[in-house]
């Protein structure tokens, strides 16, 4: 039986099976069911496209009509969304968003892609929810795992209040899983307090923010609102659990003395990648993380600012690796402009796309003189650089799941087979730029260390990498460097010994040469690779996890699921160390 | 049915034409486009929702989601891929809704209407034996390349998974199934 032959019996076996709504649907169409088209007038705005599902989007340009909804202009619902952005819409009774506004800086930056939320007017209160929801996961504000949205829900009608925030905690959750991200979604319905309005109005929080303060007054009414109001969803959260014994600190002071204290603050360029508040730790702490040479860890107390951990001084240690660089590059074009030119450059070459997208991010680089202009369109995100003098178009990244139209191939039945170019492509990094990624994730700063063993350009799943092979100490490193982006995509490392004579023979097993004579136990294994991953035992599924042999060594193989994606470790039943990790879609 | 089998490019300017039509309003247009296309739409909602009953809601529902917004579609050559886009989300939208993702289980497939339409043994055998012991994801790539007619570049653009995990997953659904169907020859 060929695999035709079963596509056919398949098709004819669903095709049978299909019931015949036709008449039903007919009907329903014609009792006005579809009603909805009477909102397509032929207005022309400014749409927005994100990253939401295609019909989520089409809901919302249809929705962008004007007279149907004059009706019923009276807000029914106030929701806010709050995470360090605010975000404000006013809802009338049949669900449809009449205003849409930021409350704060963040917030405002959030909507300027929609037209300062204008564009959102008149959509469906759930598809403007996953479309903003969408972009506050794309700018980064929820990816650490402990960080949290905060849904508010203010009407007087309690049973609609309260339907409503059970849909939209379910929509949240679902554009967070579409996302793989594992923030949490805190909700509450709030009753319309004129008291409440003004004192958020006064901060530039929303009503349900300034709930969430009032929350945390109550447990110590020491503390002043302003300063809460400044404050993250997560923050808030925290200092809730732990009964609000005191004032942390702020994300910004704890970067302000992680980088006193690590001696960068003397450079001229962001250095700090991430705040992350803990303040619900037996030690309650902001982790910050600085990107120098690489990365170094900081653990600042969040409420004394003390340094817990962390290295002190690195700017005066390693001068010579990457030395402060002189800002001779001031722009000679706004952002604006840098945005224009690489959205016209975007429009010119990708007809096929229409011209709406949503621009994520236009970013100078003193260093290298250009911005990083980045956009979403229909799911896709397109990078480009943009020369910071002339405006000229440096570099176009599409993303790599994008297949541009061939108008001039013929159309193939099956998908266009994916072999290797023999040619890296425009937007290669090229091996040298590879080879460093490689050795900053394996965390090696001297690069005069290390022994070349592969580099090698390859394509794997659709896309160019280097597979990357070197030595350093007693440890064979094994890399996959995604060769458009410099993203690490494989990793695994391993002991020289037992590479030594067959790091090339995967299949070879020198099983009666079992050298290890200690083993750390499942438990232990388990909680390396969960440490690794950031995770915790809570957050997973399906955890497998096998003693088993590897080339004479006992390891452990754990394999576990969360946020949509699989994970597997190989990790050294001797010293717990991480051997092999990857990460990939859960399939 | 037979119009599904014309070639890919004739098929995919008739379904443009169809949803152009329906976007002005055309009953007449979106009788057509549900007997060219409710099976295959059909199939995905089953695919994704695992329930016969259910799926048949989804397809009511989709194509009341087409009729309202095809006018809005925007021709590029794969009609096709954005009837399973609208399909796909709603049903997702179900399933949220319901919250009955992590609940549902392989046991619990159910692929066959509660109506008998006629199945013979062997569809029955399909459906139920065959697409009930594949996972979510591989059960959805079959379908939409074998009833939908999607190709696995658009599977992997719709399913948002690389070509070579949709292409490997479609051949060792259908490996499955060769072997599950040869068995019970």
């Amino acid at each position: 039986m060929t695999d035709k032959d079963i596509e056919m019996k398949l098709k004819a076996a669903v095709e049978r099976s299909a019931p015949d709504g036709l008449s039903r649907l007919l009907s329903a169409v014609d009792d006005g069911k579809g009603d909805e088209k009477m909102e397509k007038v032929s207005k022309k705005r400014n749409r927005w496209i994100g990253a939401v599902a295609a019909i989520l989007a089409v809901a919302l340009i249809g929705g962008a009509g004007g007279f149907y909804y004059s009706r019923n202009m009276a807000v029914a619902t106030v929701v806010s969304l709050d995470v360090n952005p605010s975000i404000q819409l006013e809802v009338n009774r049949s669900e449809k968003v009449l205003a849409c506004a930021g409350l704060n800086d963040e917030g405002r930056e959030i909507l300027s892609s929609m037209n300062g939320g204008a564009d959102l007017e008149g959509a469906k209160l759930n598809v403007a929810v996953n479309a903003i929801v969408g972009a506050i996961v794309r700018a980064g504000y929820l990816d650490s795992l402990s960080s949290a949205i905060l849904i508010s829900v203010e009407d007087n009608d309690a049973a609609r209040g309260e339907r409503l925030q059970a849909q939209l905690v379910a929509e949240v959750d679902g554009v967070l899983q579409t996302a793989a991200n594992s923030a949490g979604v805190l909700s509450q319905y709030l009753t319309v307090d004129e008291g409440l309005n003004e004192q958020a109005q006064q901060s530039n929080i929303s009503a349900g923010k300034a709930a969430l303060v009032n929350q945390v007054l109550a447990l110590n009414s020491d503390l002043d609102f302003n300063e809460l109001a400044a404050l993250s969803v997560e923050e808030l959260r925290d200092l809730i659990k732990i009964g609000a014994p005191y004032m942390p600190i702020g994300r910004d002071e704890a970067a302000n003395i992680a980088e006193e204290y690590a001696g960068t603050s003397v450079l001229d360029r962001e250095v700090v990648f991430d705040v992350d508040p803990e303040l619900d730790d037996p030690v309650p702490h902001y982790e910050v993380e600085i990107r120098y040479d690489r990365e170094y860890d900081y653990t600042i107390h969040a409420f004394t600012g003390e340094v817990l951990s962390g290295q002190a001084d690195i700017v005066v240690r390693t001068p010579s690796t990457n030395p402060p660089a002189p800002d001779t590059h001031e722009p000679g074009i706004t952002a604006d402009e840098a945005f224009n030119a690489a959205a016209k450059f975007f429009s010119e070459k990708h007809p096929e796309l229409v011209g709406n997208f949503l621009n994520i991010k236009t970013e100078y680089d003193r260093d290298d003189g250009h911005y990083d202009v980045e956009f979403w369109c229909q799911g896709y995100e397109f990078d480009y650089d943009v020369d910071g003098k002339t405006g000229d178009i440096l570099r176009e990244e599409t993303d790599y799941r994008y297949t541009p139209p061939a108008p001039t191939e013929p159309a193939p039945t099956e998908p266009a087979p994916t072999t290797p170019a023999t040619t890296p492509q425009p937007t290669d990094i090229g091996a040298d730029a590879a080879k460093s990624a490689a050795l900053k994730h394996a965390g090696i700063a001297d690069a005069a260390s290390v022994t070349w063993i592969k580099c090698q350009h390859d394509w794997d799943d659709g896309r160019h990498c280097y597979e990357i092979e070197f030595e350093c100490g007693a440890t064979v490193y094994e890399c996959d460097v995604d060769a458009q982006s410099g993203t690490v995509t494989k990793f695994e490392s391993e002991p020289c010994d037992n590479l030594a004579h067959h790091h090339n023979d995967e299949s070879h097993h020198d099983e009666g040469h079992h050298s290890v004579t200690t083993d750390i136990g499942a438990d232990a294994a388990k909680a390396a690779a969960l440490g690794h991953a950031g995770l915790a035992e809570s957050q997973i599924t399906r955890l497998k996890c096998e003693r088993d042999y590897d080339d004479g060594q006992l390891v452990y193989e754990i394999e576990f699921r969360s946020g949509g994606y699989e994970y597997e470790y190989k990790i050294s039943a001797a010293t717990g160390a991480v051997l092999e990790h990857e990460r990939d879609w859960d399939d | 049915m037979d119009d599904l089998v014309e070639e890919p490019e004739v098929r995919a300017a008739t379904l443009e034409r169809l949803l152009r039509e329906i976007g002005a309003g055309s009953r007449e247009a979106l009788g057509e486009l549900y007997t060219l296309t409710h099976a295959a739409v059909y199939a995905l909602a089953l695919s994704v929702l695992a329930s016969a009953q259910d799926a048949e809601e989804a397809t009511h529902d989709a194509f009341l989601r087409i009729w309202d917004y095809a006018g809005s579609y925007k021709a590029k050559g794969s009609p096709m891929a954005w009837i399973m886009a609208v399909t796909r989300n709603l049903c997702l939208m179900e399933l949220r809704r319901k919250k009955r993702q992590k609940a549902l289980s392989d046991d619990e497939w159910n692929a066959i209407p509660a109506e008998d339409r006629g199945l013979n043994s062997e569809d029955r055998a399909l459906l139920q034996w065959a697409l009930g012991s594949l996972d979510a994801a591989s059960r959805q790539i079959v379908l939409l390349h074998a009833v939908a007619g999607l190709k696995h570049r658009e599977i992997a653009k719709l399913l948002s998974l690389p070509q070579n995990t949709v292409l490997s997953k479609y051949s060792r659904a259908i490996g499955k199934m060769r072997a599950g169907l040869e068995k019970g020859e």
